[in-house]
């Protein structure tokens, strides 16, 4: 064997054992779920509301990052100013502090004995064991995924292309909209994706603001906690398949968009 | 006032800047700015366009101060070297990017006319990225003009394209500038663009414009020795021995050159001489009405094209001279070759 053929090998044991530390969980537990509960479990209306939940909040979460990230993304991408790489950390943030206190992070300024959350409780908005507080703890949590992705899609729009624009006559907007927006267009639509299904697979800050109405990956937990490992794995096995089918076609429509 | 003016134009950009830059062009200038890289001719450019607020100076154009105003309102196109056409758009959308809210009726037909005249009507349908370089910068200068700016940038517009396209465009945008009677600003590297197209240079080096004026000036008399490296022309040090009625002798490192300029005798002086200037010969010429003809050796020939350079050694100066390669076989000429070169006193520039 020569040294180039030892190489290779070596690199496609160690990605075959990534590849399959992945996969054999979410393969074990389909073999470990016979049909016949996962079709029953698909009837179940309680499960089949908290999937619905789930899905609900995390597009909402997901609309809301679009609508308030995308600036964002286009500031820190085009301009340079005082403390940028500090927003940007903060950006970071939700990814690396423990979900958990993510949650009782959110609990502590959306609570009800907080002040902004009386605030929204006067206009009729509450965080706490509602649909409006799972979408805020998906927002908090999945963000990054969104306004970073943007982010990179605008930078690697050609600064002179909007150049030109302007000196076409243009208006920012009218460049922004007609051309940025289109260029950066696969990004952005890749990090909504990424977002969404990060937000729907969240529990920790979820389940500290909102137990419930019950998302998917918090019934799971309750199903576990009450009734044990077997109730809890046809749950758990229609929800991830569920999510593999969503999130596949999401990224096959985009990328045959793409294409 | 000038059409358009630049006034002690400073900017730093940390890496890049420009220091105390001032010119004025008149109306359908053509300005070809050259200099080595780094020398700030881009900011030049993006600084003109508004892209670039100055730390000081002003510019204007048509009296008007547009130091402070949008490039979207200033009316100055720029072209780039690498075209910046619209990638998800067709050509014909390209062309008309500009037109769109200006005007509703008539766009297909000015975008139909100007595609004509740059003869890319055959690819209003396609997308840039399908085009060849060269039909991707005609797009490109279609679509700037077609909007009629006040003046036009280009930044290398022609430096990535193979010589016969090249050439090709060249003519092509020639005929468009006339056609549009825009006034040009175009950064480039190469000396064909400058001779054929331009009416007036400028220099850069480090920031600042070395030299600005007609073509002929700063070609004929270039006011350094960088400059004439740069324009290709022989700077020589010497001192004014004689002046007989306006005609300057000077001493060269022991050679006499006769310059039809204006010195005093004992003035030290610098003289340029272009390349395209002298002539070779083989014996030594008689008869003749030029002043200066010097004994040289040949030192090297270097090939570039239809021409060749040749490098004369005469005493313990360097001369570059430019000459056709069918000379070059004509006289049979080799390095270390003893031959005449021949300038007329008009072609010996004071600077």
């Amino acid at each position: 064997m020569t040294k180039a053929h030892g190489f290779a090998t070596v690199f496609i044991i160690m990605g075959t054992i990534i590849v399959l530390f992945v996969v054999v969980p979410i393969l074990g537990i389909g073999i470990a779920t016979p049909i016949r509960s996962l079709i029953e479990t698909a009837r179940d209306t309680e499960v089949i509301s908290s999937i619905r939940l789930t899905f609900i909040s995390g597009l909402c979460a997901t609309i809301f990052a679009v609508i308030f990230g995308t600036p964002l993304a286009y500031t820190l991408a085009r301009y340079s100013f005082p403390m940028r790489e500090i927003v940007e950390s903060i950006i970071d943030l939700p990814v690396v502090i423990p979900h958990s206190a993510a949650g009782i992070a959110l609990l502590t300024v959306l609570g009800r004995n907080s002040a902004i959350g009386h605030t929204f409780s006067v206009l009729g908005i509450h965080f706490t064991g509602t649909s409006i507080g799972i979408a805020t703890a998906m927002a908090f949590v999945s963000i990054p995924f969104y306004v970073n992705a943007a982010k990179e899609g605008f930078a690697s729009v050609d600064r002179r292309l909007e150049k030109t624009a302007y000196t076409l006559g243009a208006s920012r907007s009218r460049t922004f909209f007609s051309l940025t927006l289109p260029l950066a267009k696969n990004h952005l639509v890749s990090g909504a994706i990424m977002m969404w299904a990060r937000g729907i697979s969240e529990f920790g800050a979820i389940v500290i603001l909102a137990y419930h109405p019950m998302v998917a990956p918090v019934l799971v937990y309750e199903r576990f906690e009450s009734f044990g490992l077997a109730y809890s794995r046809p749950v758990a096995w229609l929800i991830i398949l569920i999510s593999l089918v969503a999130f596949t076609t999401l990224r096959f429509i985009t990328r045959r968009r793409r294409d | 006032m000038s059409f358009f003016s630049v006034e002690n134009l400073n900017i730093n950009l940390g890496e890049f800047k420009l220091q105390q830059v001032s010119f004025d062009l008149d109306r359908m200038d053509y300005l070809t700015v050259i200099g080595p890289t780094g020398a700030g001719k881009t900011i030049l450019l993006e600084s003109i366009i508004g892209f670039w607020q100055p730390d000081e100076g002003r510019i204007y154009i048509e009296e008007q101060d547009i130091t402070n105003e949008p490039p979207e309102k200033r009316r100055i196109g720029i072209v780039y070297q690498d075209y910046a056409l619209l990638p998800h758009f067709t050509v014909y959308e390209n062309i008309a990017y500009g037109l769109k809210k200006k005007q509703k009726q008539g766009i297909k037909e000015k975008v139909h006319e100007i595609a004509i005249s740059l003869n890319i009507d055959h690819l209003l349908h396609r997308m840039p990225l399908t085009l060849s370089g060269g039909e991707q910068q005609r797009v490109a200068l279609a679509r700037a003009l077609i909007v009629e700016p006040r003046m036009l940038l280009m930044d290398e517009p022609l430096s990535a394209l193979d010589p016969k396209t090249r050439r090709e465009t060249r003519g092509l945008l020639r005929h468009a500038i006339e056609r549009f009677g825009t006034t040009v600003i175009h950064i480039t590297h190469d000396m064909e663009d400058v001779w054929s197209l331009a009416n007036k240079v400028a220099i850069f080096k480090d920031g600042c414009m070395l030299q600005f004026g007609a073509l002929e000036d700063v070609f004929n008399r270039p006011k350094s020795e960088f400059i004439a490296e740069f324009v290709d022309a022989t700077i020589l040090k010497g001192m004014v021995r004689e002046n007989r009625d306006g005609i300057s002798i000077i001493d060269v490192n022991g050679f006499k050159l006769t310059s039809l300029d204006d010195a005093t005798p004992g003035e030290k002086v610098r003289v340029a001489i272009r390349p395209e200037d002298i002539i070779v010969a083989r014996e030594v010429p008689r008869d003749i009405s030029a002043h200066n003809v010097l004994e040289a050796t040949l030192e090297m020939i270097v090939r570039e094209g239809k021409t060749s350079s040749l490098k004369l050694r005469v005493r313990d100066s360097l001369i570059t001279v430019l000459v056709a390669n069918s000379t070059l076989h004509r006289l049979d000429l080799k390095p270390g070759d003893r031959i005449y070169a021949v300038i007329k006193g008009a072609n010996v520039r004071i600077v």
